[in-house]
């Protein structure tokens, strides 16, 4: 199955299950409410009580269906609060596992054309999406034998010398397995920060942009663009 | 009698029940409780309230973006 093909089925799919999820959530909040509710009356028939008994009706006692279901009103404020806690640990499995997702899809694998693969990078690359990035990158370049891989970066706004340390890496894991690497789309603020950090990057062959990279990359494999666009 | 104010906006229900029956004990018969709520089941839960606690509902009114009940102990 192609990346494409799979990163549209994981959307499709995300998306069936964030409807599903709302449609659960509805209900669930329709539950809590009536069971809240149970439980408020329970406590304002014991107010009631109170209120009696300070008008000076010392006789005043709680009714009878009060005091019955006084342990389901108990069991009814436990359940409110399991269900709550469950709800939470629901919510956060759902967010680890949108975040899991909008992750893998921040960072697809393009291939732009025979033995060319492009993985734009979006957001912030920290340690562990870098690892990601590498791990699926590798995988890729594996699979289809690629010959040339692009990183571009015009969706990073900033890089630090952590950041940069975690192309390179990646760039040179790629080359280990025999593809050569471009990084492209270099943003001004970004260069200007790399030269004020100091972080070498003369290893690695840079472009002004995508275009240029994949330009470049059938240059290098003696194509042409004009030949392939007519 | 009494009027009393009680303002339970920006409270989810039951919070704003909760907080009229903890103002009961303070109430005298013939007292008007004036609670300004905007939950989106304040005047169904109140109502609900009412009838259980045999109080009276006098009357909803709507003020700005919340809801005025007046409710008769």
């Amino acid at each position: 199955m192609s990346a494409d093909k799979r990163t549209l089925e994981e959307v499709l799919a995300a998306e069936a299950e964030l409807k599903e999820r709302a449609a659960e959530l509805e209900q669930r909040i329709d539950e809590f409410h009536n069971s809240s509710m149970e439980m408020a009356m329970g406590l304002s028939d014991c107010f009631q009580v109170l209120s009696e008994v300070r008008g000076g009706n010392l006789g005043a006692r709680v009714s009878d269906v009060t005091l019955s279901s006084s342990d389901e009103l108990v069991a009814s404020i436990g359940r409110a609060l399991n269900d709550a806690i469950a709800e939470i640990e629901e919510n956060l499995d759902t967010i680890r596992r949108q975040q899991f997702a909008i992750e893998e899809l921040s960072t697809p694998i393009l291939q732009l054309w025979d033995d060319v693969l492009a993985l734009p990078v979006i957001g912030t690359v920290d340690t562990g999406r870098s690892a990601d990035i590498m791990e699926r990158l590798l995988t890729e370049v594996t699979q289809r034998q690629s010959r040339f891989v692009i990183l571009d970066i015009t969706g990073v706004e900033v890089v630090d010398t952590r950041t940069a340390d975690h192309f390179i890496k990646v760039i040179k894991a790629a080359e280990l397995l025999g593809a050569t690497c471009l990084l492209t789309g270099i943003r001004p603020a970004v260069a200007q920060t790399l030269v004020d950090l100091g972080v070498d990057l003369s290893s690695i062959a840079t472009l002004r942009n995508l275009q240029e990279g994949l330009k470049h990359c059938l240059e290098l494999m003696g194509q042409s663009v004009e030949e392939d666009d007519r | 009698m009494a009027t009393v104010n009680l303002d339970a906006t920006g409270l989810r229900c039951p919070q704003p029940v909760l907080k009229i029956a903890a103002k009961m004990p303070e109430m005298n018969p013939g007292d008007i409780l004036e609670v300004l709520g905007d939950c989106p089941t304040f005047e169904e839960d109140v109502r609900k309230w009412c009838e259980r606690m045999k109080k009276t509902l006098l009357a909803v009114t709507v003020e700005g973006g919340a809801q005025k009940i007046q409710i008769q102990f």
